[in-house]
């Protein structure tokens, strides 16, 4: 194992809104070592976003709340930090990048400008030939061309304006780049050259990154780790082998890969899940899955499971704590 | 299919609460604009009970026995300098003021919606000469605009009606307008379009109701500016004329004891103060309670 | 052969830019066959939807046929045309946008049978509307809500079933699962797939997602800048593409298998050019590994390569 760049444990978020309260995340572990790329998986309203903001402390102002656990970063425990310490933390030792592009960038400042400000506020001793330097290496990295840097945003396309943002995040060399959903607004052949620049990015940079999306076919293609998240929880995680080709699965992932067409074979009838995930302002008694899975036993509607643990792999399952109750570690 | 959707749907309880019901929710959690309706309605409770509260021929009434008496418990507004009670002028003014501001709105409201849907939704020609004749209305002054018209038709509650909704339509028919115009690339227009919905069907079933909200925050807001149009108009002698007790006409009436006698003049200007902020609160209210953007 | 369901023949759509013409769809000629479903596959701006509602004339094309049986329906009168779209429907990628938030479900599914008068009696529309909900998958107790009460997979239901309302043979479904999540996107799947089976529905469908295409057509034809570039069983597509936009398209899917993690993909350069006054010649061109210079010359029409799979390439003649 190697070191550990972040540490989350049962993390529990609410957004307090006019008509209720919503149980976004509840009772998050996760753990990432350095150079590690996670996959975070997971359905609309599954909490993947709210998890990667908590990191960061950016939720929204009296409405997401950190009600319980701990985030810890390096060991810098992001829970006590202040204002002004997450203010030095992010962009410099976690960056994020957003899923849309086009909205993502300032429209008046030229990519350059954008680029070299992260650099100004992060990296106070570098001059401004430095800065230049910097800024010229890191699009050449992204792979466009420094002669663009004086470019305003519209003059860029969907995938490059994607490398800018990708540029940005990097600029400071952040330990950890918390990526939600950087392709899905893509065309899948623009796609395909971001993703495989951030692959080259990975091999070169050795940047823990957790990418956040719910496409399993751009998880398989560059992830070494992969969490499956499921009503505000962590339901399923393990090394990319474990989840993709492992014998044992949570119902849930189950039934997220048999939903995808299968590109490969015929097959005439998808067998999806059925029903829809529950109400994240009600949520149920036991485990939160119950009420869509086939296997569900008595126990499940009344207790939640706990975690189960097979070397590297983790399912949250009543029906893997019984079975595997000699080998479970923790 | 159908066997998964029925079982997953009988266990999932949805939340059931009509529009109207969570722009309510909203709505009162603003305290100002719950005091403002608060007024208003108390306004028009008055308005429409004024008979039951004082009969008319106290309006009228002269005697030059009481004249300028000051607030007291019999007269609780005083009286004026032909003796008339002030009180009872107030309250029966409010059904002059109230009305005629929500009777111009109303005609102003249904005549933008349809000029303004129709200019919206068809758009090219129509639209370019509707817009122009709006845009010229809009670059006279509302109420130089209402005195030409009273000064053209002669003054009366009627032609003032007359003016002061010929005076506000513009401003309906562009919010109507730019509403829909938006509203028309909506795919659930289109969806009307393919299966053959006529344009008249559409506009009235499928983009007004839509527009409502924006037309009812422009409708509160305007109505307070014509209670003060109206006012100013009643003042300057070309509205209600001055027997009636409208409050502008009666603050027009007292203007020259303005100096010894400034009640007079003081309460008629608080009666108009009031239902303006009324007004001014509840368009505020009801701006962040329809605004689409905050629904959670 | 039987005279196909619906024909396009040098179907054109251009819009009109302060720039100049975008050529959204241009000579486009396609066959939906009875009970078939053509997939019709693209990057953003392609110009698929608007193939879609041309052949609705949900927008007027600029020029080309539609033909429905055969007959051209551009021709057609406003009158004509009404009687004409009980036959052909859409379903809408945004289940949030395509239904009117002020209407009831029950509103919403009765108002195409309102407006055609196909059902005008009170209790029978009622009975028809329940019968639509059950078919596809909407309980009953949904009668009165209101569409914002819903979620995505229970919307696009809905908007499913006011496509079925008048009983057409032929629905467009533009991109109907690519704003729902995996799961709730099998579901919709597998109810549009029963569906044609039960009542031999034809269906155009338009998407961006190969794997999704993949699964419910019997035909694909995949464009590229308004124009379609290979059409071809979806068997024979995916066995054996031919063009190179097609390779490059196949290849950049992200496949959820750990086979192909490794595999080195031939991953195309540069981006979608503007449609706006393209040049003659093929559009591709400029991002194709093969180009040369007889890619200018401006004849690119369809050409039957295999049986029934046709491409516009020089490298097959």
């Amino acid at each position: 194992m190697g070191e550990k760049i972040l540490e989350i444990e049962n993390l529990h978020v609410k957004y307090k809104t006019d008509e209720s309260d919503i149980y976004a995340v509840n009772g998050l572990n996760l753990c990432l070592n350095k150079g590690e790329t996670l996959g975070l998986v997971g359905e609309t309203g599954a909490g993947k976003t709210t998890a990667a903001l908590s990191i960061l402390k950016l939720l929204p102002k009296k409405i997401g709340f950190i009600t319980e656990g701990s985030v810890k970063l390096g060991d810098i425990d992001i829970i006590n930090a202040t204002d002004a310490d997450m203010r030095l933390i992010r962009g410099d030792m976690v960056s994020m990048i957003f899923q849309d592009p086009m909205t993502s960038l300032n429209p008046i400042l030229r990519i350059g400008e954008q680029i070299a400000e992260v650099l100004q506020i992060h990296k106070k001793d570098m001059s401004k030939q430095q800065i230049e330097e910097r800024v010229d290496e890191i699009l050449n990295l992204v792979g466009i061309s420094k002669d663009r840097k004086n470019d305003y945003p519209h003059q860029f396309s969907g995938g490059m304006k994607q490398r800018v943002i990708i540029a940005i995040g990097l600029a400071c060399e952040p330990d950890l780049l918390l990526a939600d959903e950087p392709t899905t607004a893509l065309d899948v052949t623009i796609q395909a050259q971001v993703l495989e620049m951030m692959q080259e990015l990975k091999d070169k940079l050795n940047t823990s990154m957790i990418l956040i999306t719910h496409d399993l076919g751009v998880v398989a293609q560059i992830c070494d780790r992969v969490a499956i998240m499921y009503a505000g929880q962590i339901i399923e995680i393990g090394n990319i082998e474990d989840i993709f080709e492992g014998e044992h699965h949570h119902p849930y992932t189950i039934g997220l890969f048999g939903s995808i067409p299968n590109m490969n074979e015929e097959s005439k009838r998808l067998k999806p899940i059925a029903g829809m995930m529950p109400d994240p302002s009600e949520l149920p008694v036991g485990c939160s899955f119950k009420e869509r899975c086939a296997s569900c036993m008595e126990i499940c509607k009344a207790e939640n499971p706990e975690e189960a643990y097979l070397d590297t792999h983790m399912i949250k399952c009543h029906l893997f704590d019984r079975k595997n109750e000699s080998k479970t570690m923790s | 299919m159908t066997d998964i959707a029925n079982s997953k749907v009988n266990k999932v309880e949805i939340k059931k609460r009509s529009q109207l019901k969570s722009v309510w929710f909203r709505y009162k959690k603003n305290k100002m604009a719950v005091a403002g309706l608060i007024l208003l309605i108390i306004l028009f409770i008055i308005a429409v009970s004024a008979p039951l509260i004082v009969p008319y021929e106290k309006v009228v009434e002269q005697s030059m026995k009481h004249r300028f008496i000051k607030p007291s418990s019999e007269y609780w507004f005083g009286t004026d300098e032909y003796g008339r009670d002030m009180f009872a002028r107030i309250i029966w003014g409010a059904r002059y003021s109230l009305s005629l501001g929500v009777g111009s709105i109303i005609i102003s409201l249904i005549f933008g919606a349809l000029v303004g849907a129709v200019s919206g939704y068809y758009g090219g020609r129509i639209d370019s000469t509707i817009m122009r004749l709006m845009d010229v209305l809009l670059a006279i002054p509302q109420t130089l605009m209402a005195i030409c018209i009273v000064a053209a038709l002669g003054q009366g509650v009627f032609n003032l009606l007359v003016a002061m909704s010929a005076s506000t339509v513009p401003k309906f028919v562009r919010i109507v307008r730019s509403s829909v115009i938006s509203l028309k690339g909506e795919e659930y227009i289109e969806a009307a379009r393919a299966c053959g919905t006529g344009d008249f069907r559409i506009i009235y079933k499928h983009v007004l109701p839509n527009v409502i909200g924006p037309i009812i925050v422009q409708a509160t807001i305007t109505m307070a500016l014509t209670v003060l149009t109206i006012s100013s108009l009643s003042f300057i002698g070309l509205g209600v004329p001055t027997p009636q007790p409208e409050w502008g006409t009666i603050l027009s009436d007292n203007k020259a004891q303005m100096r010894y006698y400034p009640y007079l003049t003081t309460i008629p200007g608080i009666a108009i103060l009031i239902s303006v902020i009324a007004m001014n609160l509840i368009g505020d209210g009801l701006r962040d309670a329809l605004d689409p953007k905050l629904k959670n | 052969m039987s005279t196909p369901l619906i024909q396009t023949v040098g179907l054109k759509k251009y819009f009109k830019t302060p720039k100049g013409d975008l050529h959204a769809v241009d000579d486009v000629n396609l066959t939906v066959e009875r009970g078939k479903t053509l997939g019709v596959v693209g990057e953003s701006g392609c110009g698929k939807s608007t193939l879609g509602r041309s052949i609705l004339r949900l927008l007027e094309p600029t020029s080309g046929q539609v033909l429905y049986k055969g007959e051209d329906i551009l021709k057609y009168d406003k009158l004509k045309m009404h009687e004409m779209r009980k036959n052909m429907q859409i379903i809408f990628q945004d289940p949030y946008a395509s239904l009117n938030p002020r209407m009831t479900v029950s509103e919403i599914i009765a108002e195409p049978m309102r407006v055609c008068k196909t059902i005008t009696d009170k209790k029978e529309l009622d009975d028809k509307v329940n019968e639509l909900m059950n078919t596809v998958g909407l309980a009953n107790r949904f009668v009165n809500t209101y569409p914002h009460e819903l979620d995505g997979g229970r919307r696009q239901r809905i908007g499913v079933a006011r496509a079925l309302a008048l009983e057409p043979e032929f629905i467009v479904c533009d991109e109907p699962v690519s704003a729902l999540d995996v799961s709730i996107q099998a579901q919709i799947l597998n109810l549009m797939m029963d569906l044609q089976d039960e009542h031999g529905f034809s269906y155009m469908f338009i998407t961006h997602d190969l794997s999704v295409v993949k699964h419910i057509s019997t035909e694909i034809a995949v464009m590229y800048l308004g124009q379609c570039v290979e059409v071809a069983s979806t068997k024979e597509l995916f066995s054996n593409p031919l063009h190179p936009y097609t390779q490059a398209l196949l290849d950049a899917i992200p496949i959820p298998s750990l086979k192909y993690r490794n595999k080195k993909r031939t991953v195309i350069k540069g981006e979608v050019t503007s449609p706006i006054n393209p040049k003659p010649g093929c559009r591709f061109a400029s991002r194709c590994k093969y180009a040369k210079s007889e890619c200018v010359s401006p004849d690119r029409s369809l050409k039957e390569v295999n049986a029934n799979h046709f491409v516009s390439c020089i490298l097959y003649k």
